[in-house]
Protein backbone atom coordinates (compact mmCIF):
# COMPACT_ATOMS: atom_id res chain seq x y z
CA UNK A 1 0.00 0.00 0.00
CA UNK A 2 3.09 2.32 -0.81
CA UNK A 3 0.19 4.55 -2.32
CA UNK A 4 -1.08 6.41 0.81
CA UNK A 5 2.14 5.86 3.10
CA UNK A 6 4.79 8.53 3.91
CA UNK A 7 8.32 7.27 3.74
CA UNK A 8 10.70 9.84 5.12
CA UNK A 9 12.49 10.74 7.05
CA UNK A 10 13.82 7.12 8.82
CA UNK A 11 14.27 6.66 12.19
CA UNK A 12 17.83 7.49 13.41
CA UNK A 13 20.13 4.48 12.28
CA UNK A 14 22.19 2.85 15.02
CA UNK A 15 25.63 3.36 14.42
CA UNK A 16 26.92 0.33 15.81
CA UNK A 17 28.42 -1.87 13.70
CA UNK A 18 26.90 -4.84 11.50
CA UNK A 19 29.07 -8.02 11.42
CA UNK A 20 30.00 -7.97 7.82
CA UNK A 21 29.81 -11.66 7.02
CA UNK A 22 26.53 -13.57 7.38
CA UNK A 23 26.04 -17.53 6.51
CA UNK A 24 26.16 -17.48 3.05
CA UNK A 25 23.43 -18.75 1.55
CA UNK A 26 21.82 -19.49 -1.69
CA UNK A 27 20.40 -16.41 -3.46
CA UNK A 28 16.59 -16.45 -2.36
CA UNK A 29 14.28 -14.61 -4.69
CA UNK A 30 11.95 -12.66 -3.21
CA UNK A 31 8.36 -13.54 -3.19
CA UNK A 32 5.62 -12.18 -5.28
CA UNK A 33 2.79 -13.55 -5.94
CA UNK A 34 1.88 -11.25 -9.39
CA UNK A 35 5.64 -11.19 -10.44
CA UNK A 36 7.83 -13.94 -8.76
CA UNK A 37 11.00 -13.59 -10.96
CA UNK A 38 10.87 -9.11 -10.52
CA UNK A 39 12.57 -8.92 -7.37
CA UNK A 40 15.38 -11.72 -7.56
CA UNK A 41 17.74 -9.54 -7.87
CA UNK A 42 16.46 -7.67 -4.56
CA UNK A 43 19.17 -9.50 -2.28
CA UNK A 44 18.94 -9.51 1.79
CA UNK A 45 21.90 -9.91 3.70
CA UNK A 46 21.47 -13.55 4.96
CA UNK A 47 21.25 -14.45 1.34
CA UNK A 48 23.67 -11.99 -0.29
CA UNK A 49 25.81 -10.53 2.13
CA UNK A 50 26.44 -7.03 1.77
CA UNK A 51 30.52 -7.13 0.96
CA UNK A 52 29.09 -8.77 -2.50
CA UNK A 53 28.00 -5.29 -3.90
CA UNK A 54 30.65 -4.94 -6.20
CA UNK A 55 30.61 -1.23 -6.77
CA UNK A 56 27.41 0.28 -5.81
CA UNK A 57 23.95 -0.60 -4.92
CA UNK A 58 20.75 0.93 -3.70
CA UNK A 59 19.01 -0.38 -0.43
CA UNK A 60 16.35 0.21 1.01
CA UNK A 61 14.60 -0.67 4.54
CA UNK A 62 11.02 -1.03 6.27
CA UNK A 63 11.23 1.78 9.34
CA UNK A 64 7.93 0.63 10.18
CA UNK A 65 4.69 0.06 9.09
CA UNK A 66 4.12 2.92 6.48
CA UNK A 67 7.94 3.96 6.44
CA UNK A 68 10.69 2.88 4.39
CA UNK A 69 13.96 4.58 4.24
CA UNK A 70 16.78 4.27 1.16
CA UNK A 71 20.09 4.71 0.69
CA UNK A 72 23.41 4.08 -1.00
CA UNK A 73 25.39 0.91 -0.66
CA UNK A 74 29.21 1.19 -1.75
CA UNK A 75 32.34 -0.30 -1.98
CA UNK A 76 34.51 1.59 0.34
CA UNK A 77 37.80 -0.14 0.80
CA UNK A 78 38.47 -2.63 -2.31
CA UNK A 79 41.49 -4.37 -0.47
CA UNK A 80 39.71 -4.93 2.81
CA UNK A 81 36.04 -5.64 0.76
CA UNK A 82 34.51 -2.63 2.80
CA UNK A 83 30.99 -1.85 1.96
CA UNK A 84 29.15 1.16 3.63
CA UNK A 85 26.10 2.63 3.76
CA UNK A 86 25.17 6.27 2.86
CA UNK A 87 22.12 7.96 3.54
CA UNK A 88 20.49 11.33 4.21
CA UNK A 89 18.35 10.59 7.31
CA UNK A 90 16.73 13.46 7.92
CA UNK A 91 17.32 17.35 7.48
CA UNK A 92 21.42 18.02 7.78
CA UNK A 93 21.82 14.03 8.95
CA UNK A 94 23.73 12.97 5.96
CA UNK A 95 25.10 9.65 7.19
CA UNK A 96 27.62 6.80 6.14
CA UNK A 97 29.09 4.02 7.80
CA UNK A 98 28.59 -0.16 8.14
CA UNK A 99 25.37 -0.45 6.90
CA UNK A 100 22.66 -2.47 9.21
CA UNK A 101 21.32 -5.52 8.64
CA UNK A 102 17.42 -4.59 7.26
CA UNK A 103 18.93 -3.50 4.44
CA UNK A 104 17.60 -4.81 1.23
CA UNK A 105 19.68 -3.72 -1.75
CA UNK A 106 20.34 -4.40 -5.46
CA UNK A 107 22.61 -3.43 -8.14
CA UNK A 108 21.25 -0.52 -10.88
CA UNK A 109 22.48 -1.70 -14.39
CA UNK A 110 25.05 0.58 -14.98
CA UNK A 111 28.05 -0.11 -16.73
CA UNK A 112 30.97 -1.53 -14.42
CA UNK A 113 33.19 0.90 -15.07
CA UNK A 114 30.54 4.41 -14.72
CA UNK A 115 29.00 2.37 -11.20
CA UNK A 116 32.78 2.37 -9.61
CA UNK A 117 32.99 6.16 -10.02
CA UNK A 118 29.89 6.55 -8.50
CA UNK A 119 31.20 4.28 -5.57
CA UNK A 120 34.20 6.81 -4.89
CA UNK A 121 31.64 9.71 -5.59
CA UNK A 122 29.95 8.04 -2.49
CA UNK A 123 33.20 7.99 -0.63
CA UNK A 124 34.03 11.60 -1.49
CA UNK A 125 30.78 12.67 -0.42
CA UNK A 126 30.54 10.72 2.57
CA UNK A 127 33.83 12.30 3.87
CA UNK A 128 32.21 15.95 2.40
CA UNK A 129 28.93 16.57 4.26
CA UNK A 130 28.82 14.10 7.11
CA UNK A 131 30.67 14.72 10.84
CA UNK A 132 30.76 18.26 12.83
CA UNK A 133 32.58 19.86 10.34
CA UNK A 134 30.89 18.48 7.10
CA UNK A 135 29.02 20.48 4.94
CA UNK A 136 24.89 20.39 5.47
CA UNK A 137 22.79 18.85 3.38
CA UNK A 138 19.00 20.18 3.90
CA UNK A 139 16.10 18.20 4.02
CA UNK A 140 12.74 18.86 1.38
CA UNK A 141 10.43 17.53 -0.74
CA UNK A 142 10.68 19.27 -4.18
CA UNK A 143 13.17 17.44 -6.74
CA UNK A 144 13.17 18.90 -10.53
CA UNK A 145 16.95 18.90 -11.46
CA UNK A 146 18.90 17.75 -7.93
CA UNK A 147 22.91 17.59 -8.23
CA UNK A 148 25.81 19.64 -7.06
CA UNK A 149 25.46 22.83 -8.56
CA UNK A 150 28.76 24.09 -9.45
CA UNK A 151 27.91 27.54 -9.22
CA UNK A 152 26.76 27.87 -5.81
CA UNK A 153 28.95 24.41 -5.00
CA UNK A 154 26.11 23.10 -2.70
CA UNK A 155 24.24 20.03 -3.11
CA UNK A 156 20.88 21.19 -3.98
CA UNK A 157 18.24 21.21 -6.04
CA UNK A 158 17.81 24.29 -8.49
CA UNK A 159 14.40 25.41 -7.39
CA UNK A 160 13.99 23.36 -4.05
CA UNK A 161 15.66 23.92 -1.27
CA UNK A 162 16.75 20.20 -0.17
CA UNK A 163 16.67 16.09 -0.73
CA UNK A 164 14.77 13.37 0.35
CA UNK A 165 16.53 10.08 0.87
CA UNK A 166 15.00 9.01 -2.26
CA UNK A 167 15.69 12.31 -4.34
CA UNK A 168 19.29 11.93 -2.33
CA UNK A 169 20.40 9.00 -4.33
CA UNK A 170 18.79 10.39 -7.73
CA UNK A 171 20.69 13.21 -7.25
CA UNK A 172 23.78 10.92 -6.82
CA UNK A 173 23.48 9.52 -9.84
CA UNK A 174 22.03 12.69 -11.70
CA UNK A 175 25.16 14.37 -10.55
CA UNK A 176 27.13 12.07 -12.77
CA UNK A 177 24.98 11.84 -15.31
CA UNK A 178 23.73 8.46 -14.63
CA UNK A 179 19.97 9.55 -14.31
CA UNK A 180 18.09 7.08 -12.49
CA UNK A 181 14.47 7.47 -13.43
CA UNK A 182 12.60 9.34 -16.26
CA UNK A 183 11.15 12.19 -13.69
CA UNK A 184 8.79 13.83 -16.48
CA UNK A 185 6.81 10.74 -16.18
CA UNK A 186 6.17 11.24 -12.30
CA UNK A 187 3.16 12.82 -11.13
CA UNK A 188 2.30 15.13 -9.17
CA UNK A 189 -0.14 15.10 -5.74
CA UNK A 190 -0.41 11.59 -5.58
CA UNK A 191 -2.89 10.11 -2.95
CA UNK A 192 -0.84 10.12 0.18
CA UNK A 193 1.45 13.09 -0.86
CA UNK A 194 -0.06 15.66 1.00
CA UNK A 195 -0.38 13.53 4.31
CA UNK A 196 3.28 13.05 4.02
CA UNK A 197 4.09 16.27 2.84
CA UNK A 198 2.57 17.83 6.61
CA UNK A 199 4.75 15.28 7.89
CA UNK A 200 7.57 16.43 7.05
CA UNK A 201 6.90 19.99 7.51
CA UNK A 202 5.88 19.03 10.92
CA UNK A 203 9.08 17.09 11.95
CA UNK A 204 11.31 20.22 10.55
CA UNK A 205 9.38 22.36 12.62
CA UNK A 206 9.68 19.80 15.94
CA UNK A 207 13.13 19.63 15.18
CA UNK A 208 13.53 23.51 15.02
CA UNK A 209 14.50 23.87 11.53
CA UNK A 210 15.59 27.59 10.03
CA UNK A 211 12.50 28.92 9.86
CA UNK A 212 12.98 30.18 5.80
CA UNK A 213 13.59 26.70 5.46
CA UNK A 214 10.61 25.59 7.10
CA UNK A 215 8.18 27.73 5.00
CA UNK A 216 9.89 27.15 1.48
CA UNK A 217 9.14 23.28 2.25
CA UNK A 218 5.73 24.13 3.19
CA UNK A 219 5.41 25.79 -0.25
CA UNK A 220 6.44 22.29 -2.06
CA UNK A 221 3.19 20.77 -1.84
CA UNK A 222 2.82 21.11 -5.29
CA UNK A 223 5.23 18.80 -6.64
CA UNK A 224 5.78 15.38 -7.59
CA UNK A 225 7.03 12.70 -4.93
CA UNK A 226 9.70 10.28 -5.54
CA UNK A 227 9.26 7.30 -3.23
CA UNK A 228 12.15 5.14 -1.95
CA UNK A 229 10.61 2.14 -3.26
CA UNK A 230 10.26 3.67 -6.34
CA UNK A 231 13.68 4.80 -6.27
CA UNK A 232 14.98 1.44 -5.14
CA UNK A 233 12.84 0.19 -7.97
CA UNK A 234 14.93 1.18 -10.51
CA UNK A 235 18.00 -0.61 -9.45
CA UNK A 236 15.91 -3.65 -10.66
CA UNK A 237 15.11 -1.78 -14.02
CA UNK A 238 16.37 -4.07 -17.18
CA UNK A 239 17.99 -0.37 -18.27
CA UNK A 240 18.14 3.09 -16.86
CA UNK A 241 16.53 5.59 -16.87
CA UNK A 242 13.56 3.30 -15.15
CA UNK A 243 9.83 4.22 -16.13
CA UNK A 244 7.05 5.82 -13.60
CA UNK A 245 4.78 2.40 -14.47
CA UNK A 246 7.39 0.19 -13.61
CA UNK A 247 9.31 1.75 -10.58
CA UNK A 248 5.44 2.16 -9.26
CA UNK A 249 4.63 -1.35 -9.73
CA UNK A 250 7.82 -2.38 -8.27
CA UNK A 251 7.84 -0.24 -5.96
CA UNK A 252 4.51 -2.07 -4.88
CA UNK A 253 5.98 -5.45 -4.59
CA UNK A 254 9.09 -4.24 -2.64
CA UNK A 255 6.79 -2.69 -0.19
CA UNK A 256 5.12 -6.04 -0.18
CA UNK A 257 8.50 -7.99 0.35
CA UNK A 258 9.93 -5.58 2.89
CA UNK A 259 6.64 -5.58 4.93
CA UNK A 260 6.82 -9.29 4.72
CA UNK A 261 9.97 -9.56 5.38
CA UNK A 262 9.43 -7.29 8.43
CA UNK A 263 9.05 -8.91 11.80
CA UNK A 264 5.73 -7.51 13.64
CA UNK A 265 6.50 -5.62 17.01
CA UNK A 266 4.92 -8.37 20.08
CA UNK B 1 74.92 52.34 25.71
CA UNK B 2 71.83 51.42 26.47
CA UNK B 3 68.41 53.33 26.08
CA UNK B 4 66.51 54.77 29.44
CA UNK B 5 63.82 55.99 28.42
CA UNK B 6 62.86 59.44 30.14
CA UNK B 7 59.39 60.88 30.95
CA UNK B 8 60.24 63.55 28.87
CA UNK B 9 60.91 61.12 25.44
CA UNK B 10 57.44 59.56 26.29
CA UNK B 11 55.83 62.44 27.43
CA UNK B 12 56.46 64.15 24.17
CA UNK B 13 55.20 61.40 22.17
CA UNK B 14 51.20 59.95 21.61
CA UNK B 15 50.98 56.65 23.17
CA UNK B 16 49.94 55.02 19.47
CA UNK B 17 53.17 57.15 18.56
CA UNK B 18 55.40 56.00 21.31
CA UNK B 19 56.83 52.20 19.63
CA UNK B 20 57.72 54.92 16.43
CA UNK B 21 60.85 56.19 17.91
CA UNK B 22 63.89 56.62 15.85
CA UNK B 23 66.44 53.85 16.07
CA UNK B 24 68.83 56.90 15.91
CA UNK B 25 67.22 57.40 19.59
CA UNK B 26 66.83 54.15 20.27
CA UNK B 27 69.58 51.90 19.31
CA UNK B 28 67.76 48.77 21.15
CA UNK B 29 65.39 48.66 18.16
CA UNK B 30 67.80 48.31 15.61
CA UNK B 31 67.78 44.76 15.65
CA UNK B 32 64.06 44.86 14.75
CA UNK B 33 64.95 46.94 11.79
CA UNK B 34 67.77 44.32 10.95
CA UNK B 35 68.91 40.89 12.03
CA UNK B 36 64.64 40.09 12.51
CA UNK B 37 63.40 42.24 9.71
CA UNK B 38 63.89 39.25 7.19
CA UNK B 39 62.21 36.14 9.06
CA UNK B 40 59.48 39.06 10.52
CA UNK B 41 58.64 39.40 6.93
CA UNK B 42 58.26 36.27 6.51
CA UNK B 43 56.49 35.07 9.06
CA UNK B 44 53.51 38.47 7.89
CA UNK B 45 53.90 37.10 4.56
CA UNK B 46 52.69 32.92 5.94
CA UNK B 47 49.54 34.97 7.98
CA UNK B 48 48.75 36.63 5.08
CA UNK B 49 48.19 33.54 3.15
CA UNK B 50 46.34 32.10 6.20
CA UNK B 51 42.29 31.98 5.28
CA UNK B 52 43.62 32.21 1.62
CA UNK B 53 41.87 29.17 -0.58
CA UNK B 54 44.63 26.93 -1.65
CA UNK B 55 44.65 25.41 -5.42
CA UNK B 56 43.81 21.66 -4.97
CA UNK B 57 45.50 21.60 -8.30
CA UNK B 58 48.80 22.68 -7.58
CA UNK B 59 51.39 22.31 -10.08
CA UNK B 60 49.54 20.28 -13.40
CA UNK B 61 52.38 18.40 -14.41
CA UNK B 62 53.05 17.09 -11.00
CA UNK B 63 49.91 16.24 -10.66
CA UNK B 64 49.05 14.55 -13.65
CA UNK B 65 52.29 12.67 -13.33
CA UNK B 66 51.25 11.43 -9.89
CA UNK B 67 47.94 10.56 -11.94
CA UNK B 68 49.24 8.66 -14.73
CA UNK B 69 51.97 6.63 -12.25
CA UNK B 70 48.77 5.83 -10.09
CA UNK B 71 46.67 4.20 -13.52
CA UNK B 72 50.52 2.60 -14.47
CA UNK B 73 50.46 0.53 -10.86
CA UNK B 74 46.83 -0.17 -11.59
CA UNK B 75 45.66 1.67 -8.75
CA UNK B 76 42.43 2.79 -10.24
CA UNK B 77 40.38 3.57 -6.96
CA UNK B 78 43.09 5.93 -6.22
CA UNK B 79 43.51 7.50 -9.45
CA UNK B 80 39.58 7.81 -9.20
CA UNK B 81 39.78 9.56 -5.85
CA UNK B 82 42.27 12.06 -7.07
CA UNK B 83 40.13 13.04 -10.13
CA UNK B 84 36.97 13.64 -8.13
CA UNK B 85 38.56 15.22 -5.44
CA UNK B 86 40.22 17.76 -7.42
CA UNK B 87 37.55 18.54 -9.49
CA UNK B 88 34.73 18.88 -6.51
CA UNK B 89 36.98 21.25 -5.06
CA UNK B 90 37.18 23.47 -8.06
CA UNK B 91 33.65 23.54 -9.49
CA UNK B 92 33.11 24.68 -5.63
CA UNK B 93 35.74 27.44 -6.33
CA UNK B 94 34.50 27.73 -9.90
CA UNK B 95 37.70 27.29 -10.79
CA UNK B 96 36.73 26.96 -14.31
CA UNK B 97 39.79 27.70 -15.85
CA UNK B 98 42.14 24.92 -13.49
CA UNK B 99 39.64 22.23 -14.85
CA UNK B 100 39.84 23.39 -18.40
CA UNK B 101 44.13 23.33 -18.08
CA UNK B 102 43.61 19.89 -16.72
CA UNK B 103 40.94 18.70 -19.29
CA UNK B 104 43.10 20.19 -21.86
CA UNK B 105 46.59 18.52 -20.92
CA UNK B 106 45.28 15.01 -20.07
CA UNK B 107 46.42 12.33 -22.14
CA UNK B 108 43.73 9.55 -22.90
CA UNK B 109 46.32 6.96 -24.19
CA UNK B 110 47.90 7.30 -20.95
CA UNK B 111 44.18 7.08 -18.76
CA UNK B 112 42.27 3.36 -18.56
CA UNK B 113 38.64 3.38 -18.86
CA UNK B 114 37.49 4.41 -15.91
CA UNK B 115 39.85 7.15 -15.44
CA UNK B 116 38.70 9.04 -18.03
CA UNK B 117 34.92 8.45 -17.84
CA UNK B 118 35.90 9.87 -14.31
CA UNK B 119 37.25 12.88 -15.92
CA UNK B 120 33.94 13.35 -17.85
CA UNK B 121 31.53 12.45 -15.57
CA UNK B 122 32.43 14.78 -12.75
CA UNK B 123 32.73 17.86 -14.86
CA UNK B 124 29.68 16.96 -17.11
CA UNK B 125 27.08 19.57 -15.20
CA UNK B 126 30.02 22.28 -15.92
CA UNK B 127 30.18 21.46 -19.16
CA UNK B 128 28.80 24.75 -20.53
CA UNK B 129 31.59 26.62 -18.27
CA UNK B 130 34.62 24.71 -19.74
CA UNK B 131 36.05 25.16 -23.17
CA UNK B 132 38.56 21.92 -23.58
CA UNK B 133 35.72 19.10 -22.51
CA UNK B 134 34.31 19.24 -25.88
CA UNK B 135 37.87 18.58 -27.30
CA UNK B 136 38.85 16.06 -24.29
CA UNK B 137 35.78 14.32 -24.74
CA UNK B 138 36.76 13.48 -28.49
CA UNK B 139 39.92 12.35 -27.37
CA UNK B 140 38.77 9.71 -25.08
CA UNK B 141 35.63 8.78 -27.68
CA UNK B 142 38.48 8.45 -30.26
CA UNK B 143 40.51 5.81 -27.45
CA UNK B 144 37.59 4.21 -26.49
CA UNK B 145 36.20 3.71 -30.39
CA UNK B 146 40.14 1.59 -30.13
CA UNK B 147 39.65 -0.38 -27.20
CA UNK B 148 36.11 -0.97 -26.23
CA UNK B 149 34.79 -0.49 -29.50
CA UNK B 150 31.71 -2.40 -29.11
CA UNK B 151 31.04 -0.40 -25.98
CA UNK B 152 31.93 3.15 -26.33
CA UNK B 153 28.16 4.78 -26.79
CA UNK B 154 27.04 2.69 -23.88
CA UNK B 155 29.96 4.29 -21.76
CA UNK B 156 29.63 7.70 -23.07
CA UNK B 157 26.21 7.94 -22.72
CA UNK B 158 24.82 11.52 -21.24
CA UNK B 159 28.70 12.58 -21.59
CA UNK B 160 28.76 14.65 -24.23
Amino acid sequence: MGSTSPSEPAAPEPAAPEPAAPEPAAPEPAPSPSNPSSLSQLYKPENKPYRDVEHIAIAIKQVDEEQRHVGLLYKHDRAQNEVRFLHLAWHHDLRVGPPTKALNWAEPKVPQEKARILARLCKLVGEKYTGAFGKKLCYAVRYTDGRFDPNSGEFLTRDGRGLTCATFVMAMFRTYEVPLVLQDEWPKNREGDNAWHEKIVRGLTEDKADESHIEAVRNESDCARYRPEEVAAAALAEGLPAGFQFAESTGLLIVDHLRKGSPKPA
Amino acid sequence: MLFEPTDSLFASAPVEQAWHISTMASPGRRALSGQYRKPGLELTQQHQEIGKQRDPLGDLQNWLEALYARCARGEIDPAIDQVLEVFEELLYEKKFTRCDEVLKQANADHLPVEVMLALLMTSARAREFLQTRTGFYERVEHRLRQIRPDRTDELLANLR
